[in-house]
């Protein structure tokens, strides 16, 4: 075989070149720490890197709204548990005004201290968060929730929305609790509650109210009407008469799977209501138990409605307490949720970073090693370049 | 017959034999040169004879060092790596485009989207509102900026078209030319003009890097030159003029052919391969596909997203408007047809889109719908009909008066360097729900209301007060009444919204739905449109935008990957290829010395013989003389 003269130094010439390029794609390599310079190098693992860092991004987003999640969780927690101490001081102060010692000025004492928890807790629940909303309103975060009407009643005017944040795809935590939650606070029992009517004249008051069968609940209200000291009639809503019996103190009258027991001495036509499903608002019961403690006690029947109110707001209050106890478990519960997806979170974080490091980062090793190797193989190619293109039969024709 | 003649005879060829070595060495860095080698004959000697000794050297020809076949190969070599040089140039500039994790769409979705959970964090706040409408100027810029530096490459293409086309029309010219001047030399002469014949086989190599050649070569000695798929460039000493014009007035869309009798003759069809071949080729499989993929997912995520945001309601109670605008290219006419009026191109469903631009040619009855990305006919629409073809609702009743051969192009997703904001005030984004809907007080059973979503914003009753009661076991709404699901949840539909009560009611339970305005603080909607972004929206429900994207990048990174790798093959076979005709027809300075040195010699020793003869001469006149 014949080779030209051009032909052996475009040889030597194509292989010092490609030696270079290989030479300054490793040292590029080098350069960047990445072994994927572009997509073409590695087409499937550059669209796997393209989805990794795309899931990474995504991570942080959610870490960003757990952290927002959390905030708001925590500034409705602190809410809560002034609330809860507020109510449970109420609780205290109502043990202590329902107390026969009481002297009017005392109780009215009581009552003045009521009425400034009345307004701490109405700030309280009209809370706003760091960026101005209100917390306790729903989704009508712009607006003052909770307003006294102008018959001194506080009432609510943001709605039951409930603003979700999401943890992860598809997963959502909900970073707040509606103020309904402070308006729908269910009295007595916490399945009905029995209150004797303002006009009584006697003594009789409830000394228990409790569900017995619910089974037979028909959530109709009752009334129970003394026909005489002695006997009684239980009226339904429309006013027929759905039992009667003899009454004796202490016994109890059982009706539609409820059973209530009077005590004392009621008289005839006094009556008591037994009202299923009635729920009033932590506002309410401070107010009413204020109201009661500021009312004249003078007569037996006077005496024992303050004792019936003071003993009903125990009750009431304790379901206050329970609904501010259990919206702060859910936030609790809401708070570990939080945790516990952002140590996911953090985990996912690492293995994908790890993963995206194994698709597109360099082995240094390997690469230096190759850079060596390819460094020599150039020296080699242009020594022999040299050599090969000094070589001339024309040297020797002398 | 004297020693002398033949001394002569011998001396004049070991001259020529000089001077072609000479001719050689001299043009050992001529590219084109083929070593030349004289051919030398014994001379007989005159009439027959027992003990005849031949009369001396004849130089019957100085023939080229050439093999047909290794040209013809060096040439389907040279188109073949230009081809694949220039298609690897152009994947690798889309491929750095689209892959850059910067630059690239991935990131701008991305932020885009983490702006609209930002919203959602925080649906009153006028910075986090402010910031999506930022985002989403970005995202648009994003798109424009990646379509202009693809609509960069095609003007990029379709000037190295133009280009092309001149110097192929220069080249057509001059081996015409020298058709003639090799005719004329050869019939002048009687021997073949080596150097002109070397200049001409050169300039079809040059020829064969912008399109595959294929050549005759005439019993006259000139060459007849095809290009492509057999289109004649050169045919005797006459040269075709190619030129590129327009189509559909889109400057880098080019139809390349010839006139002929005031006609344009349309061959871009038959030129494939070469360097012309691979830009018409970027364009259409590479460039186009990829802006028109840009232009799906812009318009996808334009669509879907406008959707949801129509069915949210704003800071202000008002439901929301466009949040993206953008406007389509309308549909273009051939430069030559003789219809008025245009088709009418309108989206019906974002999932049924396809990355291409289509093609409307009329047949005489109907307009055939051809979709470009792949050149399938899709649809056929008869004269004044319309279809829905791709997702696409295609209407040609306003166009009147086509002939045969009319064409229009379509081109609905190039929209993504269109693409803008619609919204211009943060209060206008729509980030809460337009309704609501609460179980009433005074409820008795378990029921709840578990989801609520806007099925048809345009419905005037939308956001009217309206009860969901229970009643003999059924629901009744507004008159019409819907059973307990047995499933335990119960999907209601009606003026436009879609409710979902799980649980069961007790008879007389109400649940009312109503206005939501002043529901500042509710996020519904900015959840339900960043839950988009990983919605399987596109490709008939198999892809997110993201996903549709990285499809793209991965597409253009095996496209970027085969093209590199046949350049390589390519161009290691055009370098065989080089190399076997160098060494057919290569100067080897080597060689020439040792046929200097034996030409040298010959020229010595025929020297020699003369002065042999002339002693031989010498002794004869002296024995005369004495």
């Amino acid at each position: 075989m014949r080779i030209s003269t051009a032909q052996i130094f475009k040889n030597g010439l194509t292989a010092i070149h490609d030696r270079q390029v290989d030479l300054s794609r490793t040292q590029q390599q080098l350069a960047t720490g990445k072994r994927l310079l572009t997509p073409a190098d590695d087409p499937a693992a550059s669209a796997q890197a393209l989805k990794l860092r795309e899931r990474i991004a995504s991570i942080e987003q959610y870490e960003r709204n757990a952290e927002q999640a959390a905030t708001r969780l925590g500034q409705e927690e602190a809410v809560l548990v002034a609330i809860g101490d507020s109510l449970n001081r109420v609780r205290e102060l109502a043990v202590q005004g329902a107390n026969a010692t009481q002297t009017p000025e005392s109780r009215l004492a009581i009552a003045r201290e009521l009425r400034q928890i009345l307004v701490g807790l109405l700030d309280a629940a009209n809370s706003r968060a760091a960026n101005g909303e209100y917390l306790f309103a729903g989704h009508r975060s712009a607006n003052q929730p909770f307003l006294v009407g102008p018959d001194g009643r506080v009432e609510y005017a943001g709605d039951d929305g409930q603003r979700e944040i999401e943890l992860a795809p598809g997963r959502r935590v909900a970073v707040g609790d509606s103020g309904s939650a402070f308006m729908t606070i269910p009295r007595g029992n916490g399945v009905f509650v029995v209150t004797p009517d303002a006009a009584n004249t006697g003594t009789g008051r409830v000394i228990d109210a409790e569900v017995v069968d619910r089974s037979q609940l028909t959530g109709e209200p009752y009334t129970i009407v003394m026909t005489a000291p002695d006997a009684y009639e239980v009226l339904d809503g429309d006013g027929n008469v759905v039992a009667t019996g003899a009454y004796a103190a202490g016994q109890s009258i059982d009706i539609g799977g409820m059973r209530v027991v009077l005590d004392g001495e009621p008289a005839a036509g006094d009556s008591f209501r037994i009202e299923p499903g009635a729920t009033t608002s932590i506002f309410a019961i401070v107010d009413e138990l204020a109201e009661a403690l500021e009312a004249d006690v003078s007569t037996p029947g006077e005496r024992a409605l303050l004792t019936h109110r003071a003993t009903s707001a125990l009750l009431d209050i304790d379901q206050a307490i329970d609904r501010v106890l259990e919206l702060r478990t859910n936030v609790g519960a809401r708070l570990n949720m939080i945790d516990s997806q952002t140590d996911v979170n953090a985990d996912q974080t690492l293995d994908l970073t790890g993963a995206l490091s194994r698709v597109e980062d360099l082995d240094y090793a390997e690469a230096l090693s190759r850079y060596g190797l390819q460094l020599a193989a150039l020296q080699a190619a242009q020594q022999t370049y040299a050599q090969v293109s000094r070589l001339s039969l024309f040297d020797w024709l002398k | 017959m004297s020693v002398f003649d033949v001394g002569v005879s011998a001396l004049f060829a070991a001259q020529r034999q000089l001077q072609v070595t000479g001719h050689n060495i001299a043009n050992v860095g001529t590219e084109g040169y083929s070593r030349q080698r004289v051919e030398l004959a014994a001379l007989s000697p005159h009439g027959p004879s027992y003990a005849s000794v031949g009369r001396g050297v004849e130089v019957v020809g100085i023939e080229r060092a050439v093999d047909r076949f290794v040209n013809l190969r060096l040439e389907m070599r040279l188109s073949a790596e230009a081809e694949q040089r220039t298609i690897a140039e152009f994947a690798a500039q889309v491929n750095n485009l689209l892959g850059d994790a910067e630059s690239g769409l991935a990131a701008a979705l991305k932020q885009f989207f983490a702006a609209v959970h930002d919203v959602a964090n925080d649906p009153t706040s006028t910075a986090a509102r402010q910031a999506l409408i930022t985002q989403g100027e970005s995202l648009a810029d994003r798109f424009a900026q990646l379509d202009a530096r693809i609509q960069d490459q095609r003007a990029i293409a379709s000037g190295r078209i133009r280009a092309g086309i001149a110097e192929v029309n220069d080249l057509a010219a001059s081996i015409a030319e020298l058709n003639r001047d090799i005719v004329d030399a050869w019939g002048r002469g009687g021997t073949p003009p080596n150097d002109l014949l070397d200049k001409r086989d050169q300039l079809v190599r040059r020829l064969a890097e912008f399109l595959p050649v294929s050549s005759v070569e005439q019993s006259d000695g000139s060459l007849n030159v095809y290009v492509g798929r057999g289109q004649a460039l050169v045919v005797g000493f006459e040269a075709t003029t190619l030129s590129a014009r327009p189509l559909y007035g889109d400057p880098d869309r080019l139809a390349i052919g010839y006139e002929q009798n005031g006609r344009f003759i349309d061959v871009t069809s038959l030129l494939k391969g070469g360097e012309i071949g691979a830009l018409l080729d970027a364009r259409t499989k590479l460039l186009d596909p990829a802006s028109a993929e840009l232009g799906r997912i812009a318009v996808s995520l334009a669509e879907t997203f406008n959707a949801v945001h129509r069915a949210n309601m704003d800071l202000d109670g008002e439901l929301g408007g466009d949040f993206f605008s953008f406007l389509a290219p309308s549909p273009t006419p051939a430069a030559d047809n003789s219809a008025t009026g245009l088709p009418e191109v309108s989206i019906v469903d974002v999932g049924e889109l396809q990355a291409s631009d289509y093609e409307l040619r009329f047949d005489g009855t109907s307009f055939v719908v051809r979709r470009l990305a792949d050149g399938a006919a899709v649809a056929s629409i008869p004269a004044g009909g319309s279809a829905v073809v791709d997702g696409l609702s295609i209407d040609v009743s306003g166009v009147s008066g086509a002939a045969i051969g009319d064409t229009f192009l379509l081109r609905p997703t190039s929209i993504a360097s269109m693409l803008s904001v619609a919204v211009r005030d943060p209060r206008s984004i729509a980030a809460a729900l337009p309704i609501r809907a609460v179980p009433a007080d005074g409820n008795a059973g378990d029921a709840e209301i578990v989801g609520i979503s806007v099925l048809d914003p345009t419905d005037p009753a939308l956001r009217d007060a309206i009860d969901i009661a229970f009643v003999n076991g059924e629901f009744v709404v507004d008159g019409t009444t819907v059973a307990l699901d047995p499933s335990g949840e119960t999907t209601i539909e009606a003026n436009g919204w879609r409710i979902v009560i799980r649980g069961t009611p007790e008879e007389g339970d109400v649940f009312s739905v109503g206005d939501n305005a002043g529901a500042v603080g509710d996020n519904r909607g900015a959840l339900a449109l960043a839950a988009l972004e990983t919605a399987r929206t596109m490709i008939g429900s198999t892809a997110s935008y993201g996903d549709a994207y990285a499809g793209l990048v991965a597409r253009v990174g095996v496209e970027t990957r085969r093209a590199e790798i046949n350049a390589d093959v390519q161009a290691r076979m055009l370098e065989e290829a080089w190399a076997q005709r160098e060494n057919v027809s290569g100067v080897n300075l080597d060689e020439e010395a040792a046929n200097l040195i034996k030409a040298q010699q010959a020229y010595a020793a025929a020297a020699q013989v003369i002065a042999t003869a002339g002693q031989m001469m010498d002794t004869l006149l002296g024995m005369l003389r004495r």
